[in-house]
């Protein structure tokens, strides 16, 4: 639905020379990115700040130009065709008017040059019909966030891409929002949705794509890309009574805190492989078990193990990013 | 066509509505009115017309009322447009408009017609009040053709404005650098334009110190050209007595309106292709 071949943007950085005070460099963006969104997919785009999910986010929706690379759009041959089946959704929309919810639409509709009713109707859907007359001056950030969601679902777009969408969301629009997203990739359009933590994307994602410093570190099911970077190798148990004498050999075992009516709780590290359905099971048949999950891997266990970075510089080496001349 | 010239109309005429019924247009339109109404009474009565000024027909009043439309109207599309592009730009509505399946010149367009119409409400309302206080003054009605230069002009005059000033809002990292680049250009064809045509009349070989002799007016003229408010005086000489008349032809003059709702328009459209919201 959406290919991008080795598609480069980097932000110019200026630095000023004596004889060229113009002078830039190229800065951050994204570099070399492939990627293929395919129908019905919803895609999340997860990394730390500053790793490129805003500016892929740009490039796709077309507002940053390439500067190498490929962007093919299925069925669209000019760039308004383009945006006609694109719905973006840019981060933290600050809409401070003057005007209201249903100016803001209306305009937008005109420039769409569809009903202004289908407007409305957005603004119902994601609960601001009450509130459309409201000055936008009046409006909560999540108020503002759903606004910008409307916006974005103008013109039944094919793919809708979505810049940190859950910022500012109380959990119940969260979980309306979660709802919507899958009716949508269920009626086959595809969704990008960005986000710095994994765990906002993790119910609702079917696909990941993993960024650091412009560059797409690992993509695919979640559970996969945990498979391949071996991080599906910690497991925790809890239960009642005597707990399991032995764990085997290769296992590194710790004590972790007690949740309510557990008598012992561990955390157990295979120093090789992944706790598989057979490993599970061995693990003791006359231990009650209470608890026994897969210990989910944070944003910066995933990309320290992506990225063979400590995961203390995982986050921190984007500011390092300015290159020098090119 | 004429399916995106009815968008390009149908986005600007939304914001145009959206700022006639903003805050600062409830400050600005007053006085401009006021304004346009007040250099109309004041120079159609021959009592208090200033002493050197000659007022002998209706098409003299609309010739010395055009200063306050140099000085008020401009002022008023700089005021209403500093943060056409600037403030959607920091808000992130900039890039929500520059996804939309408009082409970037259309919406560029748009953008100012939305600006040029707002600002010219309040002008156009003026100019009609103003237009029956001249009659009321002087028995006599503007003739259409010189009330026809004059509101052609004008909107020539604040289309030309609204372009430098979106422009500026389109080049400024925030509001503040916006409002700068706009008053400092309005400041600098208002007040300063005397200094550059001084400075090339000198020289050229032109005595400064007489500025009503017919060699600095010619020179006067011709640097004119080259800013707006000096086309607009020239365009609006066009309509005066022969011997008020501008030394330059018509055409080098009408050539140099063209060009400057031209030029400006052209550099803006072309700086929104090219923005990065």
């Amino acid at each position: 639905m959406l290919e991008l071949k080795s598609a480069t943007f980097r932000y110019p950085v200026r630095r000023p020379r004596r004889f060229r005070p113009w002078a830039t460099i190229p800065g951050p963006g994204i570099r070399d990115v492939n990627l293929n969104l395919t129908s019905g997919t919803i895609l999340g785009l997860v990394g730390p700040n500053g790793a490129g999910k805003s500016t892929l986010l740009q490039v796709m929706s077309n507002l940053l130009p390439l500067e190498d690379g490929e962007l093919n759009v299925e069925g669209a041959s000019t760039l308004e065709s383009c945006k006609e089946i694109i719905g973006y959704m840019p981060e933290r929309v600050t809409w401070n008017g003057p005007g209201t919810a249903q100016q803001e639409i209306e305009r937008l509709c005109t420039m769409r040059n569809i009903d202004f009713t289908k407007g409305h109707d957005l603004l119902d859907l994601v609960g601001l019909g009450t509130r459309s007359r409201d000055d936008l001056s009046t409006f909560s950030q999540g108020m503002k966030q759903r606004l910008s969601l409307a916006t974005a679902l103008l013109g039944d777009p094919k793919i809708l891409l979505l810049d940190e969408p859950l910022n500012g969301l109380d959990p119940v629009a969260q979980g309306a929002f979660r709802t919507l997203l899958r009716q949508l990739s269920d009626r086959g359009s595809s969704v990008v949705i960005s986000s710095h933590t994994l765990s906002d994307l993790e119910r609702i994602a079917d696909e990941f794509v993993l960024m650091h410093h412009g560059r797409i570190v690992a993509n695919g099911p979640l559970n996969e890309i945990e498979r391949d970077l071996g991080l599906l190798a910690t497991l925790e148990i809890a239960g009642l009574g005597n707990p399991p004498t032995s764990f085997g050999e290769g296992i590194e075992v710790q004590d972790i805190p007690l949740e309510d009516d557990e008598d012992w709780a561990y955390r157990l590290h295979l120093e090789d492989g992944e706790w598989t359905t057979q490993r599970r099971s061995e693990l003791g048949s006359e231990a009650t078990f209470t608890r026994l999950k897969q210990v989910p891997a944070s944003l910066e266990t995933v990309i320290s193990a992506a990225t063979g970075l400590e995961i203390e510089d995982a986050g921190f080496a984007i500011l390092s990013e300015v290159e020098p001349d090119e | 066509m004429s399916d995106r010239l009815q968008s390009i109309w149908a986005v600007g005429l939304h914001d145009a509505k959206r700022r006639v019924r903003s805050q600062r247009m409830l400050i600005l339109a007053p006085l401009v009115i006021f304004l346009l109404c007040a250099a109309c009474w004041g120079f159609a009565d021959s009592r208090i017309v200033p002493a050197g000024l000659v007022v002998n027909s209706p098409a003299d009043v609309l010739f010395l009322s055009s200063t306050s439309i140099v000085f008020i109207c401009t002022l008023s599309v700089v005021l209403l447009g500093f943060d056409a592009i600037s403030k959607r730009r920091l808000t992130g509505e900039l890039a929500i408009d520059l996804t939309q399946p408009m082409p970037r010149s259309d919406y560029a367009l748009s953008q100012l017609l939305g600006v040029w119409l707002s600002a010219m409400l309040p002008t156009i309302i003026g100019i009609f009040i103003g237009t029956f206080l001249i009659q009321r003054q002087m028995g006599v009605w503007p003739a259409l053709g010189d009330l026809s230069m004059f509101i052609i002009s004008t909107g020539l005059l604040l289309w030309w404005y609204t372009s430098l000033q979106l422009l500026a809002s389109s080049m400024a990292r925030d509001i503040g650098a916006s409002v700068t680049l706009g008053v400092g250009t309005w400041l600098f064809f208002v007040f300063l334009w005397l200094i550059p045509t001084l400075v090339i009349a000198q020289s050229m070989g032109v005595d400064v110190t007489d500025t009503t002799s017919l060699a600095f007016d010619r020179i006067q003229e011709r640097i004119d050209l080259f800013s707006p408010n000096g086309v607009y005086q020239l365009l609006m000489e066009t309509r005066l007595s022969s011997a008020s008349q501008p030394h330059l032809s018509k055409i080098s003059i009408w050539i140099s309106a063209i060009v400057w709702s031209i030029l400006p328009t052209y550099v803006f459209c072309s700086r929104i292709k090219h923005l990065k919201p």
